[in-house]
């Protein structure tokens, strides 16, 4: 019992996975098998990266000949040099990405409680033109949509301009909605019942059941914002504004590839988001879930 | 209830305009700053990491020679640089002095977007720089687009372990085109390894390998292409072969220069044909090859031209607030002093006559690095670059790397390739013949 | 009676705008109004450098048709579908494994979701290492293991050339997918599982029948966005061939190339506009048949 409070999924896995406790270890031992070789394939390119950045000379294809062909410089360098910009433009991207963090689930959340929820007219066009609004190429809208923000809005070189366009995800209200469909109607009729409002509703029942959807939304946001490059490029102009991946691959300079440089300087971008998504799901993807709360 | 989400959501909409309208009051780019001061901006791709002091000490000392103006330096990613230029422009707020390559220069000034300077340099200016750099390297139709900032002509590196253990005489570079197919062949039986990586489709560098066997890409007037022919289709000829055979790697048809350097550095291919100043990673990435490095005159080549020049240039747009300054900063860029002072800090070549004179230049040294300078000066002082500067140059090059791919690749016959690319040359010539009588 | 029901479907409605208005006020403005400008632009002859069109009516849509780099490209881009259900399969695959929390599963989460939030530029230099002709990586192991001898051209060969590019596109998108259905599974009601257990069912049904019916709106979700990403392969391209395989790009890089290339000097910025709009209306045919098949799937929520 005590070990179904702590992770439901863990005691189910135990008793359906095996109808032995030898099997159970066999098919535990399995299973870490194939976890350990996915991981091999997925991080097999960004151990190359990391061993570049620490690589300094010599051929980098031949196994070094001593130890000081490795060494952490490339991380100095980029780190401590005040003209590659990459502690400001590294605060810049963490700004840049909270706000839109927060933005965007806000959006998404509003948007995706009446189209989960409420009977209204003119739902499946304005669904319709939601979805449209993701199939849109890029590069059909990014010269008009650069003239709209900077003439017309006068948003250049501001953090506004680099954040708006993106906050209203198409993709982020899809999964919410979803979630809110998987929530029980009962719920909200019992709330009615009470007296509460459409607002009360969707902050007090649905928004706090969701938690896995937001998680998940507020991760994918956080790397839609931390790894664009053109937009914060294009709309950005002063130096000390710019975002980390503009100023990444500045690295590598104009006659070199710097290749060390530009594998330091991106594995210093990778720590934040991983350290983001390790803390976010340890509280959305881990701990208690819908199925949980209902009982 | 209702009330309380019907403000919420007011407050959202009211928050967004009110951000919206906020921003709308700042933000028109400044042209003078607070205490009267012009502002300049200047645009440069990728120095920063490697060059910072030295630019912000040229900026430095002009701002206290001519105490009204402020330069803006911003140095953007090579990525993405000329999306940000035509964003720039389309929104009529572009850079005043910006730092282009040959290729650019001419996309920018066939919109007429860059400023003439014809009517800004005196005569004595004119003459600071050698002349064909200038004169045929900046200038197009008589206008004159840029001031040349810096230039690097090509020069062969050569891993003398590599040239010994294949028996060859690591002095002495190939000098015909034949001469280094069989170098190559000899290279890769001899040692597994490859003589050499000339990346063949990348920014029609084709056309050099056609030019360099004397074969002209147009009729003087630059109307007609008339390069297909059965030279040519030898050259290609040569190039397939040794291709077919695996004398040169797979990837000289895929691969970019970076790709060729990489092959070098990395000790994979015996020989590099690229400008000096990419001695300076091979010195700190692979100090081994660098020390058994040697330098000889890049092949194949007709001795009377600069071979695979690449000029860079200090160009001012168009829309320029202050073209008077702007031109001064331009110019102090490519005063000699400071040419010099870039020779020294990586191996590039300046532009005007007074610095090439140095003895910095003179000096064939012992370092590979002092040899390719001293080489690279040489070709340089032969002043007469070997590509042609024709319109919509972007165009030509796409039709020639297509050509070599159809060639390479498709396995396509040299000579049904060189006239399909020939009629391409044809009819882009003829376009922009049209526009330009249009205008 | 029915006069009531119509007022409370109006009061609804006027709370529901409400709930949608940041949403739809940041969309209509940024992205449906340059989105218009851009349906406007296809049907001008422009230059991305200046703001001046001139009208040329349908002829950027003819060029387009008599176009053959077109055809092949969109054929390409087409193609790329492929990299859909194998994404689908194997991120649902990783997100089962890492669903339970067994000891180390942060760790292994986290490590898989690495390749999404590395920079591309550096996807590219470690992918061009493992696939290079001349001395990549695989190359280099078949070769030492004796299964080639000649060297496999990655990097040349159109249809090989694809098949690295999409290897790089599920690479880095596994994680990403995954992480959706995590959520997706951890919301699986635990009752249901219970039930099933109770009534004596067996892993595999128990995935089949309880679970799978739970995911499907991700499974859609997960379609409709692999899907587009797909359509509007791009970056994958820039960074690993640079176009060097013209055969071998897909159309947004085609796209790209006619449209800001510096390279290319095209400048075709109204073609490239016009196929950017066949290429929006092919996204949103394929998304229709995703929603569609889907609600077939077994997927009624609707």
């Amino acid at each position: 019992m005590t070990n179904k409070q702590q992770d439901p999924r863990m005691y189910l896995m135990r008793i359906t996975d095996s109808s032995s406790p030898q099997m159970h270890k066999l098919m535990l031992v399995l299973r870490y098998l194939l976890m350990i070789f996915v991981t091999a394939i997925m991080v097999g390119p960004f151990l190359w990266l990391a061993y570049l950045s620490v690589r300094m000379t010599g051929n980098i294809y031949t196994w070094p000949e001593a130890w000081s062909d490795f060494s952490l410089r490339s991380y100095l360098f980029v780190w401590n040099t005040p003209e590659m910009n990459i502690k400001p433009a590294f605060i810049n991207s963490v700004v840049v990405a909270i706000v839109s963090v927060a933005t965007t689930v806000l959006v998404a959340s509003l948007a995706a409680y009446p189209l989960a929820r409420l009977e209204f007219f003119g739902k499946r066009i304005v669904f319709m033109f939601i979805l449209c609004t993701l199939m849109v190429p890029f590069q059909l809208y990014m010269i008009p949509l650069f003239r709209l923000v900077t003439q017309d809005l006068r948003l250049a070189n501001t953090y506004t301009g680099v954040i708006l366009p993106f906050v209203a995800s198409v993709f982020g209200i899809y999964l919410i909605k979803q979630f809110y469909e998987t929530i029980p109607v009962d719920l909200d009729e019992a709330a009615r019942v009470d007296g509460a409002g459409e607002f009360r509703l969707w902050w007090q029942i649905l928004l706090p059941m969701t938690k896995p959807a937001m998680g998940t939304l507020a991760i994918f946001s956080f790397v839609g914002s931390w790894s664009n490059f053109l937009w914060p490029l294009l709309v950005l102009q002063a130096d000390e504004k710019m975002t980390l991946p503009v100023q990444i691959v500045q690295l590598s300079g104009a006659f070199v590839d710097r290749i060390s440089y530009l594998a330091a300087g991106s594995v210093i971008a990778i720590v934040p988001v991983i350290l983001f998504f390790l803390f976010l799901q340890k509280w959305f993807l881990g701990g208690l879930t819908l199925g949980s709360v209902k009982g | 209830m209702i009330k309380l989400i019907k403000l919420s959501i007011f407050l959202c909409v009211m928050g967004i305009c009110c951000v919206l309208a906020g921003c709308s009051k700042a933000q028109k780019r400044q042209i003078v700053d607070e205490q009267g001061n012009k502002i300049i901006s200047f645009y440069t791709m990728q120095l920063k990491t490697d060059f910072s002091d030295f630019i912000n000490g040229m900026i430095s000392e002009f701002e206290q020679n001519n105490p009204k103006v402020k330069i803006k330096w911003i140095d953007q990613p090579a990525d993405g640089f000329e999306t940000k230029l035509m964003s720039m422009y389309s929104v009529g707020e572009s850079p005043d002095v910006i730092n282009l390559n040959t290729g650019m220069m001419l996309n920018l000034h066939d919109r007429n977007l860059l400023l003439n300077l014809n009517d800004y340099l005196t005569t004595k200016q004119r003459s600071m720089f050698v002349k064909s750099m200038i004169d045929e390297a900046c200038t197009f139709n008589g206008n004159t687009a840029g001031l040349p900032w810096y230039i690097s002509p090509a020069v062969t590196m050569i891993n003398t372990e590599v040239f010994k253990k294949a028996g060859l005489d690591p002095t002495h570079a190939p000098m015909t085109l034949d001469e280094l197919m069989d170098y190559c062949r000899i290279i890769r039986e001899k040692t597994g390894l490859f003589g050499v990586m000339l990346p063949l489709a990348e920014n029609g560098v084709f056309r050099t390998m056609i030019l360099n066997e004397g074969i002209p890409l147009t009729n003087p007037e630059k109307t007609q292409a008339i390069f297909a022919n059965e030279r040519s289709a030898e050259v290609l000829r040569k190039y397939k072969n040794a291709y077919d055979k695996e004398w040169i790697p797979r990837e000289s048809v895929t691969g970019k220069h970076r790709r060729a350097i990489d092959m070098f550095k990395n000790g994979k291919a015996a020989m590099l044909v690229n400008g000096p100043q990419f001695l300076r990673t091979i010195k700190t990435e692979a100090p081994d090859i660098y020390t058994s490095c040697s330098i000889g005159f890049t092949a194949p080549r007709l001795p009377n031209y600069t071979y695979g020049t690449e000029t860079q240039a200090v160009c001012i747009s168009a829309k320029t607030a202050h073209p008077k300054e702007a031109l001064a900063f331009a110019l102090w860029l490519c005063a000699p002093k400071n040419q010099l002072q870039f020779s020294h800090l990586v191996p590039v070549f300046p532009s005007t006559t007074e610095a090439l004179a140095d003895p910095y230049f003179a000096d064939k040294g012992t370092t590979p690095e002092q040899m390719a300078i001293y080489i690279g000066a040489q070709e340089v002082a032969k002043g007469v670059p070997n590509v042609p500067t024709l319109p919509l140059d972007g165009k030509l090059c796409r039709a020639i790397d297509d050509m070599v791919r159809q060639v390479f690749l498709r396995n396509v016959p040299p000579e049904k390739a060189l006239e399909q690319a020939q009629e391409r040359w044809n009819r882009i010539l003829a376009s922009h013949k049209q526009k330009e009588t249009g205008k | 009676m029915k006069n009531s029901l119509l007022k409370r479907k109006l009061k609804t409605t006027s709370i529901a705008y409400l709930f949608l208005a940041p949403a739809i006020l940041i969309m209509a403005i940024f992205v449906m109004y340059p989105v218009l400008q851009g349906f406007w632009l296809s049907f001008y002859q422009c230059d991305p450098y200046s703001s001046e069109a001139t009208f040329i009516g349908w002829d950027n849509y003819r060029q387009l048709i008599a176009d053959p780099q077109f055809r092949i490209t969109l054929c390409n881009s087409i193609l790329y579908l492929i990299v859909v259900p194998i994404i689908i399969i194997l991120s649902l695959g990783m997100a089962v494994l890492v669903e339970p929390l067994l000891p180390g599963v942060n760790f292994f989460r986290a490590a898989w979701y690495i390749p999404v939030v590395t920079t591309m530029v550096v996807v590219g230099v470690s992918f061009r290492f493992i696939f290079s002709e001349d001395d990549g990586l695989i190359n280099e192991v078949l070769k030492y293991m004796g299964i080639i001898q000649q060297s496999i051209p990655w990097m040349t060969e159109k249809w090989l050339v694809l098949i690295t590019v999409m290897v790089v596109t599920i690479w880095k998108g596994l994680g990403y997918y995954m992480v959706a259905f995590i959520a997706a599974l951890r919301a699986v009601p635990i009752e249901q599982i219970e039930a099933a257990i109770v009534d004596g069912a067996k892993p595999w049904s128990i995935f089949r029948n309880v679970k799978l019916p739970n995911l499907w709106p991700t499974i859609t979700l997960v379609a409709i966005l692999s899907s587009i990403g797909a359509l509007q392969a791009f970056d994958e391209i820039y960074v690993l061939t640079r176009g060097a395989v013209p055969e071998a790009t897909t159309l947004v890089y085609y796209i790209y190339e006619m449209g800001f290339d510096a390279s290319q000097s095209s400048y075709e910025y109204g073609y490239a506009s016009a196929m950017a709009v066949v290429l929006f209306f092919i996204v949103l045919a394929f998304t229709a048949l995703n929603l569609w098949t889907m609600r077939k799937g077994g997927w009624s929520n609707d």
